[in-house]
């Protein structure tokens, strides 16, 4: 669960860096991959921390 | 506290200084919505890179998960939403300007007439003289409309996808002819194109219909350099 975590952590700070880097400076580019990769990475973070609470969950429920 | 709030101000009017006009328009002491938007948006992405970076050296350091819970809540759901949305505020605002618009090479002499005080070229002369404040490509080559604007937006994705992929040709050609609409949406109740005996009669008819272009007569809407 841990590793799912950090993965999680890792992937949302790489599509926080891009929105960063759009909020810094807009261009075509910035906002392309703001559009085309920033959110699917901050939507792939939320889903590998969802996946992560549900294991512990079952983990929890299985103890 | 307000010192960081002064300094953000200050690195984002920078910013906005880099890109924005070379004579500032008023703007009040406090800053335009756009700036706060942007050191606001600055500011929680900062924040969110800040707590994501607690949350690994608490995993790192053997903590419970249930420990960095609420950091990881925050830096994984919560402000990713909001940065993620302000993002978008200042994204699409920022993709109106006429720098973002010549950011592309192909672009660039089309701009550069658009700039060029000597330019007759009908954009140069809306420009030079501020009949449009600011935005000038956008405001001219977008709707009217809720749906105008996110139209104008999918054809910027598209632009951006052919910039990328280089699929097109030059000279670049407008994509569709150049609806009257978005002339007369500012000229079409002034009393100078209402007075104007050339736009009256049958021609106003032929213009509010579109069967005759307003670009009949006051072309060329751009006359880049490098076609004269």
């Amino acid at each position: 669960m841990t590793k799912l975590l950090r993965l999680a952590i890792v992937v949302a700070a790489a599509g926080i860096v891009l929105c960063l880097w759009l909020l810094a400076r807009v261009t075509w580019y910035t906002f392309f991959l703001f559009m085309v990769v920033a959110q699917p990475l901050l939507l792939a973070a939320f889903v590998l921390f969802a996946i992560a609470i549900l294991q512990d969950f079952a983990r929890r429920k299985g103890a | 506290m307000i010192g960081a709030g002064v300094a953000l101000l200050g690195a984002t009017e920078a910013v906005a200084a880099e890109l924005g006009p070379t004579v500032a328009r008023p703007e009040g002491w406090i800053g335009t919505t756009a700036q706060w938007t942007q050191g606001l948006g600055l500011a929680l992405g900062l924040i969110n890179l800040v707590i994501l970076v607690l949350a690994w050296r608490g995993l790192r350091r053997g903590g419970s998960v249930v420990a960095v819970g609420g950091m990881l809540i925050v830096g994984l759901t919560l402000l990713p939403l909001v940065v993620t949305f302000v993002g978008y505020l200042h994204g699409f605002h920022g993709m109106e300007t006429v720098q973002s618009c010549g950011g592309c090479h192909v672009m660039t002499p089309y701009v550069n007439d658009l700039t060029d005080p000597k330019s007759e070229g009908l954009a140069a002369v809306h420009y030079k003289n501020r009949y449009i404040q600011e935005n000038q490509c956008y405001i001219c080559h977008s709707d009217y409309g809720m749906f105008g604007t996110a139209a104008a937006k999918m054809a910027g994705v598209r632009h951006v996808y052919y910039h990328v992929t280089g699929a097109y040709t030059l000279p670049i050609k407008i994509a569709a002819p150049y609806p009257n609409v978005r002339c007369l949406g500012c000229h079409g109740e002034s009393q100078k194109f209402l007075k104007s005996e050339a736009h009256g009669g049958e021609v106003r008819t032929q213009l509010v219909s579109g069967t005759a272009s307003c670009l009949d007569c006051h072309a060329p809407a751009h006359a880049p350099k490098e076609a004269r």
